[in-house]
């Protein structure tokens, strides 16, 4: 006996309402429709527009919008608390800021990168390390931050050059954490040429992780990379093996800066990491800062070649999968945390309202604060707009509520930005106020003309259609979403 | 869902898919706002710059193309394209406001709700 | 299997015997054996040449009943399908002595209770069809089980119909439990509507059980095809804010889904719509179709080959299990589940209707697998076969 029939539970025309809903057209025929917190749904052109007149009458489709909160019933509560809930759910990192320190220990560099963003000290000049009263001061800075995780990321230069000072800041650390009881990280960013037993067997003791650069196969990687000897493949490779083999796989980690030298050889890059056991491959572009800036060898190519190179990168690691390596390309799985889970994957360049500051914060050698890497790297060219304040003399109130950090923060949020507002991948975007500053003048920039933006449209549109059309690359979507 | 009259301006050669130098596309006021119209311009600014005015009961819009590679017709398509898109998203954006509302309002408040589905 | 009905001979019994809870127990084991309540509600299973001992209020023996001179109480001679009886086993005894309902199977893996046949849904694969009457008794019944459950008995499910309907009845239930059986693993089949209610859940929350899982049922991702498939309007809104509420206070839940013709097409789709809307759950149970009850009718709605699904329930389990959410299978027999979701399956069906066939008798993993529903009859897999020996290698946990 049936007490309710079929027909009685399916949507006649015009009996729904819309839900919050953007869309993107991503091919001739194909659209996708997201809600506000970044499900997503494929339609055609036509479908939109049933859907939106109310005229749609194929009722899986409206299934299909229902259960991701597209559309409802009018009177409906749920679909909004459910939206409600999510969206809490997304946003509840917001208050636990900052979370990742970043202590420039000296500018002291051996190599000459031809993509460096910092401007580099010849070896020998101690003037440029930071000192332990700077550093006791950002400490001290750092734990004021209500965040239940810390991380501390060492940087330079060459941070190893100064490693006494990394040993001591690690121990200082661990011993003030003691009265804050959070959970504390730490990692290295080096180009590893430097690594000794010593360093080695300090960081196995303190549980320390290390991440390089390594541009890919040796040619292209020298090329980008000057250092006397012109040796700086091998010894990264030689420091990526010994860390891995003394520390474990998993404390070593690689990142790739693409240069037009690159454009042409993802699947190279991706074959070494392979190679190396490094199973996470994070295709970056170049940033247009620093030395990038002054060289032309820094960002020379379009945003268009470069997603051909992050394409192709892509299918690669995809490729390797298949065939049994399981390999992951880390902006992809950045994405893939925001378009397929509530989880907030905690990466700082690509988030709304923006890293900086409060995702972030930059301990420079000579104490100066900082809202970020790029915003560092800016005031060496002079451009002191990301300046937050010194250690010495700013208090935590004083860096974390000045209008340098909140102007940015409140100019770029995406919500509310031309475009990005009404932009179907806002849940998936970020704001970047100093990219913008640095290009366009001010902190939100002109999407239309950003290369931020196109970077980040090419990416999600890429990732969109692969997972509409390859059911094993939205499996592994779905893996690396974890 | 075409708006538009497609009229060329007085006195200039009608479209042949040949590269002139400004191109004219007129929109109804009552069909489309001027709000449409100028987001189009942003969000176009890449590929083009537009000059619009008022004349009549119709908005006239004056195209000029930032890249040579585009023809009047390609140029016309997509603001036109784009122009239907903003107009149903401001439709969308009027409809769905007041749910939208609520859901910022149910997310920020303090119901029990908000406890939960915050395990995960 | 075995049979959890049965009929006595009371034709040894002297007079009247009153409708009645008892445990068995037999004759010689250690206890007491006074006057209090729970030793009045012990029965002595007594086999032929043994001498009965006084004292028990009821004595049980296999076979017709001897004369009543010789035995020192009321006596019921038990029908050879309750020759499976044991120490432990809990019984009602009611029609005058001539009918005996085993509630509580000792040496059984699964017991449940019946709290209710009533229900404000209305499944089309129903195993359990609702009616309409007032049964509160079994509340009352249920209460006395769970007074004389032994010390070490683990778990017990609450089932219906459903069993939140009468709430003070069922409230009181779980605060007796509380109160004489607070170790007990407790799980709760409902269709969760009745948690929509704040204030019902709060008096949930407050019974303070420290292990008790819920099992609600969710068919599908939105309200059209769950409503359907429930056969009530409005289900879908009242089960899914009942397990808001019920996360909001912290209780754990499981989301069961009965796999069959309607919920296939949409299984990825709602493993989704969990990963996202309800990632709180303790688990997540996929579960066979049981072809009894209302299912037999609907059979046409609602049957649908195992063999013919595996790529669908592939897919939701590795949705649910990517995002961290522990995941089983209930009722699958393994020769009909693709090899890499074995590690999910579990040996689920009640011992009292479970069984194996002619086919399984050589199947190299018999002892692993749940085997089939007798309630089924032949509504079964036409694929099941007996998988060779050796077993093929175990395939990683993590796929």
């Amino acid at each position: 006996m049936i007490k309710l029939e079929r027909t009685a539970t399916l949507l006649s025309p015009h009996s729904w309402q819309l839900l919050p809903l953007r869309f993107h057209r991503l091919d001739a025929d194909s659209v996708v429709l997201t809600s506000m917190v970044g499900e997503h749904e494929f339609v055609t052109p036509d479908e939109l527009d049933a859907v939106v007149d109310g005229t749609c009458t194929d009722q899986e489709l409206l299934a299909r919008l229902r259960a991701v909160h597209l559309i409802q019933l009018p009177g409906e509560r749920l679909p909004a608390e459910l939206l409600a809930i999510k969206l809490r759910t997304r946003m509840r990192r917001l208050p636990d800021s900052t979370g990742l320190h970043i202590f420039v220990v000296t500018l002291r560099c051996e190599h000459t990168c031809r993509y460096c963003q910092v401007s580099r000290q010849p070896t020998a000049k101690n003037e440029f390390d930071m000192t332990e009263q700077t550093a006791r001061q950002a400490l001290e800075l750092a734990f004021m931050s209500p965040s239940p995780h810390i991380k501390i990321e060492f940087q330079g230069g060459e941070p190893l050059l100064n490693f006494p000072l990394i040993r001591w800041i690690t121990t200082e650390a661990k011993r003030m954490n003691k009265e804050h009881g959070k959970d504390l990280a730490f990692v290295i960013a080096t180009n590893l040429a430097l690594l000794d037993e010593e360093i080695l067997d300090f960081c196995a003791a303190e549980d320390i992780y290390l991440s390089t650069s390594l541009d890919g196969p040796a040619d292209l990687h020298n090329g980008n990379r000057r250092r006397p000897g012109q040796n700086s493949w091998d010894q990264a490779v030689a420091g990526i093996r010994l860390a891995q083999e003394r520390l474990g796989m998993h404390k070593v980690s690689a990142l790739v800066t693409t240069t037009a030298a690159s454009l042409n050889r993802a699947a190279e890059i991706v074959d070494l990491y392979a190679e190396l056991g490094l199973r996470g491959v994070f295709l970056r572009p170049i940033s247009p800062y620093g030395f990038a800036l002054r060289r032309r060898g820094g960002a020379d190519y379009e945003v268009s070649q470069w997603l051909e190179f992050y394409e192709a990168g892509l299918d690669r690691v995809e490729e390797l999968c298949s065939q049994g390596v399981p390999m992951m390309e880390i902006y992809a799985s950045i994405i893939a945390k925001k378009m397929l889970s509530n989880t907030d994957p905690g990466y700082v360049d690509l988030t709304s309202p923006a890293g900086i500051g409060i995702g972030a914060l930059v301990y420079n050698y000579d104490g100066d604060v900082y809202a970020s890497d790029e915003g560092r790297m800016l005031a060496e060219m002079s451009d002191r707009t990301f300046r937050l304040g010194n250690v010495h003399d700013s208090s935590y109130a004083d860096i974390m509520l000045s209008d340098s950090l909140l102007d940015p923060l409140m100019e770029s949020v995406t919500l509310s930005a031309p475009m990005c507002s009404t932009c179907a991948f806002e849940p998936y975007c970020g704001a970047d106020p100093v990219f913008h500053h640095t290009t366009a003048g001010n902190f939100l920039g002109h999407k239309a003309l950003s290369a931020f933006c196109q970077r980040n449209m090419g990416v999600f549109t890429l990732l969109l259609r692969k997972m509409r059309d390859d059911p094993y690359f939205l499996d592994l979507m779905r893996q690396w979403a974890q | 869902m075409s708006v538009e009259s497609g009229v060329p301006v007085p006195g200039t050669e009608a479209s042949t898919g040949e590269s002139t130098a400004e191109v004219t596309l007129t929109f109804d006021q009552a069909a489309v706002d001027l709000d449409a119209l100028q987001r189009s311009a942003y969000a176009l600014a890449a590929e083009l710059t537009a000059d619009i005015r008022v004349r009549g009961g119709d908005y006239v819009c004056t195209l000029f193309r930032r890249r040579q590679d585009l023809t009047d017709d390609e140029l016309k398509h997509r603001f036109r394209a784009e122009v239907n898109d903003q107009v149903l998203r401001a439709r969308i954006a009027r409809e769905t406001e007041p749910l939208r509302n609520l859901v910022f309002a149910l997310a920020f408040s303090r119901t029990g709700l908000s406890e939960a589905g915050e395990t995960a | 299997m075995f049979k959890l009905t049965g009929r006595a001979d009371a034709t040894g019994l002297a007079g009247p015997l009153p409708d009645k809870v008892w445990r068995i127990r037999l004759p010689g084991e250690p206890g007491t054996m006074g006057a209090d309540h729970a030793s009045s509600s012990l029965a002595c299973l007594i086999s032929e040449d043994q001498t009965p001992p006084a004292g028990y209020g009821l004595y049980l023996m296999t076979g017709s009943a001897p004369a009543a001179s010789e035995i020192p109480g009321p006596v019921l001679g038990l029908g050879p399908e309750l020759a499976h009886l044991a120490a432990g086993d809990i019984i009602h005894v009611h029609g005058d002595g001539r009918r005996i309902n085993v509630l509580w199977k000792n040496s059984a893996r699964h017991n449940a209770l019946l709290l209710t046949e009533q229900c404000d849904n209305y499944c089309l694969m129903c195993s359990q069809p609702p009616k309409d009457r007032d049964d509160s008794w079994l509340f009352d019944r249920a209460r006395r089980v769970i007074s004389l459950l032994p010390d070490d008995a683990q778990a017990l499910s609450f089932t219906g119909g459903e069993p939140t309907l009468n709430a003070d009845a069922f409230i009181d239930l779980l605060e007796h439990c509380q109160k004489v059986a607070p170790r007990l693993s407790l799980h709760l089949l409902s269709n969760g509507r009745r948690f929509a209610d704040p204030q019902f859940t709060r008096r949930y929350a407050d019974v303070g059980l420290g292990d008790i899982m819920v099992g609600i049922p969710v068919y599908a991702p939105e309200p059209g095809l769950h409503d359907f498939i429930v056969q009530a309007a409005g289900a879908f809104d009242d089960t899914v804010h009942g397990i808001l509420n019920l996360a909001s206070l912290g209780q754990a839940i499981e989301i069961r889904v009965v796999i069959q013709r309607h919920t296939i097409p949409v299984l990825a789709r709602l493993a989704a719509f969990i990963t996202r809307n309800l990632p709180f759950v303790a688990q997540v149970a996929l579960m066979g179709l049981e072809m009894t009850g209302l299912a037999r009718p609907n059979s046409a709605q609602v049957w649908a080959d195992p063999a013919d699904y595996q790529s669908e329930l592939v897919e939701a389990v590795r949705i649910l299990t990517m995002a961290g959410i522990p995941t089983r299978i209930y009722n699958h027999q393994l020769c009909v589940l693709e090899r890499r979701l074995w590690p999910y399956a579990v040996r689920s069906i009640s011992d009292w209707k479970n069984d194996y066939l002619d086919v399984c008798q050589e199947c190299s993993v018999r002892d692993a697998c749940g085997g089939v529903f007798t309630t089924s009859g032949n509504r079964l897999s036409q694929h099941l076969h007996a998988m060779p020996s050796p077993a093929p290698a175990p395939f990683p946990a993590r796929i």
